[in-house]
């Protein structure tokens, strides 16, 4: 089946089986693997990405209904040298370990601070509470994002 | 001569983070090969089985499923080591890779759907058809030492070997305590202590290395 949309502000046009998630679409048709796959029934919260501004699980998303959308995943929050501002203030306060749930708490925030810069450390817990870290206990996660949110109310954009 | 430590007291940037912050680490299912194959297992929906008749031909009949391989299919099927083998006498009880006609636990390998897809493999293990006979479940070592029901029954017993172990003078320890108490304690994991006999631990004057009494303790009050 064919779907078109936008990945990291690229159109793509992909053929897949209707049964397909967004998440393996993403992985495995477009070989974006920084998106990742943990418990692919929308517990763990790893498969995290944007679609048109808000933060959802890829692996209870068909990529079907991805028509028309854009899409922004870990690789569209990155820059080709160094880190942004919210990576590096997750690198700086040690918010991964084995970086498995990265990516998708590195969506979830974006899309979090992009609309609330202000967010206050409850806002932060309750969003955070959907994606998993087996790592680092969260605090560090807490701290990064509280530091990454000025970065968020300079331009509003990262 | 003295040497300032570096790193001791002062933020260290991981290297690693680099690749994981931008979507670039490489874990195993990140990686793609020319060729590669996907596998899924089919597990043991049970805890105690003998698998009475497995039909693979629904699966291999999918387009893109390459192979299954059962235990029949190895032949010799390697049995997993302990980490701590502690006596030959445990040797017999060593599970299999693989099952054979018996299932041991619920999620026990039965078969391995070799396929071009992840999701043509998954297709493969749900249309194996498995008949699976329900025998007892040995679910703790007082079931287990009734010997009823044999987890290897070529071993002729479930008791691999009995080990006892003797530290201090116990007898006297409690002979001269100003209080005694009997108690029974129940712990599945043998590495840590249940709060209640650490408590008790303690206060037989042993030090924890561990909040769970992980160590020394352990033997002191067993």
């Amino acid at each position: 089946m064919p779907v078109a949309f936008t990945v990291n502000g690229k159109p793509v046009e992909v053929d897949v089986e209707p049964r397909t998630t967004l998440a393996d679409c993403l992985r495995y048709t477009l070989r974006l693997t920084g998106t990742h796959i943990g418990c692919e029934h929308g517990v763990c919260g790893a498969c995290s990405v944007i679609v048109d501004g808000a933060a959802v699980r890829s692996c209870l998303m068909l990529a079907v209904q991805a028509e028309g959308s854009s899409v922004v995943t870990v690789e569209g929050l990155s820059r080709e040298d160094g880190l942004t501002p919210l990576q590096a203030a997750f690198r700086k306060h040690h918010a991964l370990q084995c970086g498995f749930c990265t990516p998708g708490m590195l969506t979830t925030v974006h899309a979090l601070l992009s609309e609330e810069p202000d967010a206050d450390e409850t806002g932060i817990r309750s969003v955070l509470a959907g994606n998993l870290c087996r790592c680092t206990g969260y605090i560090p996660i807490i701290e990064a994002v509280l530091e990454a949110r000025a970065a968020y109310r300079k331009d509003n954009k990262v | 001569m003295t040497s300032v430590n570096r790193y001791i007291g002062a933020p260290i940037e991981r290297v690693e983070d680099l690749r994981f912050l931008r979507g670039r680490g490489e874990y195993v299912a990140d990686l793609a090969r020319e060729g590669m194959l996907h596998a899924a297992i089919l597990r043991s929906p049970i805890a105690h089985g003998r698998i009475r008749t497995i039909d693979l031909k629904p699966a291999l009949a999918i387009r893109g499923v390459h192979a299954v391989i059962t235990a029949a299919e190895i032949g010799a099927v390697p049995r997993i080591p302990l980490r701590l083998q502690t006596s030959p006498a445990t040797e017999p009880f060593r599970q299999p890779a693989i099952a054979g006609d018996r299932v041991r636990y619920v999620g026990e390998p039965i078969a391995l759907v070799l396929a071009n897809t992840a999701a043509i493999a998954e297709d493969g293990v749900e249309v194996i058809a498995l008949d699976i006979e329900e025998l007892p479940v040995v679910a703790d070592r007082h079931i287990s030492a009734r010997d009823e029901t044999l987890l290897f029954e070529e071993a002729g017993g479930n008791l691999a070997t009995k080990f006892t172990a003797i530290r201090g003078d116990a007898d006297a320890a409690f002979r001269e305590a100003e209080y005694t108490r009997r108690a029974r304690f129940s712990v599945q994991r043998h590495t840590a202590l249940p709060p209640g006999a650490a408590r008790i631990a303690r206060r037989m004057g042993c030090r924890n290395r561990a909040p769970d009494g992980h160590g020394g303790c352990e033997s002191a009050v067993l």
